[in-house]
């Protein structure tokens, strides 16, 4: 399963997937996509590592890997935003925008390209969520990768 | 503080849901967890009964001061997620908060010889997220995404022993 | 023929929800009954996508559109509800793949009519 030519077009492949997904993520106000799809693209670019290699070198390379501790992350600043907003408003209110921080300028508006540095709370929740979903999907193909147990050689 | 308290009742248990996972092996930490959250979840839905029946239906909008923000089209229909509290819904709240609680207590001594606890106690605080989310939702959308968070967490949960095969037979 | 081609999304909805139910009544391996619930999955997507289509209308971005693109977009709310049922589908199908590796394991088979240790 694992001859010359898989293993070098996935050394070609993989970058590029790893950096389109991130790309969807960030301009999740902009473009279509946000936090749910980039996430999936990024996990695909994963697995697309994951099966490419042979058993040995997956399990030293995953093992190490926190992917638990990155989705509880993801799950706890998505929580934390909405919590921060409550002390001020109400849940999840968009309290970024129109200020000075990372994500807050103002929107022109009408038709016109888009500028990332707009966009407020909904960038933040962007990225967390791609934290999840990432690590959620790729926990899930590592576990039923390794649970196989199989060393075929094709 | 009052207003804010249908925030409250989704915000803490599922704040405690996802706290869970970070013990790894001090199983009777995590299941006193498990119980200061229900506890605290069911004192929080009794001060909601008591709010709805001397003040009347409370409805809140999540992320706007008002809940009749309208488009800047002219359209008047709501644009925000609502939650409106009436006195059936507080009824059945204290029932399920109720209930989450009991089976928490019970799951102190019942569930101890297993492996991987803190996963059954994240699945119980997620079920209790679903069933209070259905029954304090005001549309019909809100509806259906909590049925499917109660509808996979109870599906994961009666399969979770998995070294015998009926329990697998029964979740699936 | 005119009418045809206007309502052939909803056409093929029909025809995938046949399939998606013939395989999950009819089929005797587990994963197959799987693979008609996912089709089923998919029929149901498509159907909400197919309900808000305005004719000739644009995709409904603000980013760099045609100028003539401003009142007359797709309506974006049935696209944001298809999402979320998405979102849950993968959900679902990575919770019924993992119950059926565990039935293979403590079963020793995969036959529906096998699988019947639970009775009542």
């Amino acid at each position: 399963m694992t001859t010359t030519i898989i293993r070098t077009m996935t050394r070609i492949l993989s970058p590029l997937i790893l950096v389109f997904g991130l790309y969807i993520i960030l301009h999740g106000h902009l473009t279509p996509g946000g936090g749910f799809q980039g996430g999936a693209v990024f996990a695909s670019g994963l697995a697309l590592l994951i099966v490419g290699f042979e058993r040995k070198r997956v399990k030293s390379l995953f093992e190490k890997a926190p992917l638990s501790f990155i989705e509880s992350i993801g799950a706890l600043g998505f929580l934390g935003i909405g919590l921060i907003g409550l002390a001020t408003y109400t849940f999840l209110k968009n309290f970024i925008a129109n200020s000075g921080f990372l994500f807050g300028s103002s929107t022109p508006e009408g038709i016109n390209p888009g500028y990332l540095n707009t966009g407020g709370t909904l960038s933040y929740l962007n990225i967390f969520v791609g934290l999840k979903v990432l690590a959620g999907l790729t926990s899930i193909v590592l576990i039923f990768f390794l649970i196989l147990g199989r060393e075929r050689d094709e | 503080m009052i207003e804010q308290l249908p925030a409250l009742i989704i915000a803490i248990p599922l704040l405690g849901a996802f706290v869970a996972p970070f013990f790894k092996k001090h199983y009777k930490a995590v299941a006193i967890w498990g119980i200061i959250i229900t506890g605290v979840t069911l004192v929080v839905s009794i001060l909601l009964a008591n709010e709805v029946l001397t003040r009347g239906i409370m409805v809140y909008v999540f992320g706007a001061e008002r809940p009749t923000l309208v488009l800047p089209s002219g359209y008047t229909v709501p644009i925000r997620i609502m939650f409106e509290i009436d006195a059936l819904g507080a009824f059945m709240a204290i029932s399920a908060t109720l209930m989450s609680f009991i089976g928490a207590l019970y799951s102190y001594s019942h569930v101890a010889h297993e492996s991987g606890l803190e996963k059954y106690y994240s699945l119980l605080l997620l079920l209790e997220v679903g069933i209070l989310g259905m029954v304090l939702t005001g549309d019909l959308f809100n509806l259906f995404v909590f049925m499917e968070i109660a509808g996979i967490s109870g599906a994961a949960l009666v399969g979770f022993r998995s070294y015998r095969g009926e329990a697998n037979e029964a979740g699936i | 023929m005119n009418s045809v081609l206007v309502n052939l999304p909803f056409i093929i909805v029909v025809i995938l929800l046949a399939i998606g139910f013939y395989t999950i009544g009819f089929k005797r391996n587990l994963i197959k009954i799987i693979i008609g619930i996912e089709i089923v999955e998919g029929a149901v997507n498509m159907f909400i996508v197919a309900l808000g289509y305005i004719k000739g209308g644009y995709a409904p971005i603000y980013t760099q559109a045609p100028p003539e693109a401003v009142e007359n977009m797709v309506l974006p709310t049935p696209q944001a509800l298809t999402l979320t049922s998405i979102v849950i589908g993968v959900a679902v199908t990575a919770l019924m793949l993992a119950f059926a590796v565990n039935i293979y394991k403590s079963y020793g088979t995969l036959d529906v009519n096998k699988v019947r240790r639970l009775r009542g």
